[in-house]
């Protein structure tokens, strides 16, 4: 980074979304009713998490010495985070549309499918 | 629906790959289409299926309809906040697929882009959490399972 304010700028939001998500994934944990739309926003928070810890940690590591698992691990957590919002989106949709719908189900298998999705985008 | 799309354009990318190994101009076509289309197609199904269900919510508020305008309003937030942070970094594949930036605008426009795509987790946390701070407290006010809503947002 050349100046202060430019490292903050790089830094600020990251961190941002680090606490944020951090805060988010604690009180999932401690909330006992646990319900669909929780558990939809946890799993995009947790993916938010890395990739704006792996931003912080190459902003931290001028060297790049992990820069090839670091770009892999960046371009997975971002296609994840877009498919799983977009899931969101379908299962918000369906949940509203499908008077029988089954949650734990749909859930299981959409998130199977945005991690492979997102595996293959990111490979 | 949309995970069969994504899929579909990495078949289209397989595809390009295939037949254009050879060829620079294929090779970067396959590159743009692995890149930007996942991305922009996860994008617009995002934005297409918050409205389809803000539209259902709008024909049920007669189910309980303080609690029906606040997920209304939470769906728009989280809409608006992924065209917001996402659209950008989005709209920034796109253009280089087409334009030869120079070296700085596009170190520039990569970093903005960049720093909006991180702070989407702050702002999607923030909804949740300014939504659910207030639905916590007080007791729901219809717990007719008729409430579309009430197990989902």
């Amino acid at each position: 980074m050349d100046s202060l304010p430019d490292f903050l700028l790089a830094t600020t939001p990251p961190s941002l979304t680090c606490i944020a998500c951090i805060i988010l994934i604690i009180q999932y944990i401690r909330y006992p009713k646990k319900n669909l739309g929780f558990s939809l926003i946890t799993i995009l928070a947790v993916s938010d998490l890395i990739y704006a810890s792996n931003t912080l940690v190459s902003i931290f590591d001028p060297t790049q010495s992990l820069i090839k698992i670091s770009l892999a691990v960046m371009f997975f957590s971002i296609y994840f985070s877009i498919a799983w919002a977009s899931a969101i989106a379908f299962l918000v949709y369906q949940s509203l549309a499908d008077k029988n719908f089954d949650s734990k189900k749909q859930l299981t298998r959409t998130l199977i499918s945005v991690f492979f999705t997102a595996c293959l985008c990111s490979a | 629906m949309p995970l069969f799309c994504i899929v579909i354009t990495l078949y289209c990318q397989n595809f390009l790959f295939y037949f254009s190994w050879d060829s620079n101009a294929g090779q970067s076509l396959a590159a743009f289409i692995s890149l930007f289309l996942p991305l922009a197609l996860s994008l617009i199904f995002t934005v297409f299926f918050y409205m389809k269900s803000i539209l259902i919510l709008r024909s049920q508020q007669e189910y309980n309809l303080k609690s029906t305008k606040s997920y209304i309003r939470s769906l728009t937030f989280y809409s608006f906040v992924q065209l917001i942070t996402y659209g950008p970094l989005i709209t920034y594949l796109f253009l280089c697929g087409f334009v030869d930036f120079d070296d700085k605008v596009s170190i520039t426009m990569a970093e903005i882009t960049e720093n909006l795509a991180s702070i989407s987790g702050f702002f999607s946390a923030m909804i949740f959490l300014c939504q659910n701070s207030s639905n916590y407290k007080k007791p729901l006010i219809n717990e007719n399972d008729n409430d579309l809503t009430q197990d989902m947002i």
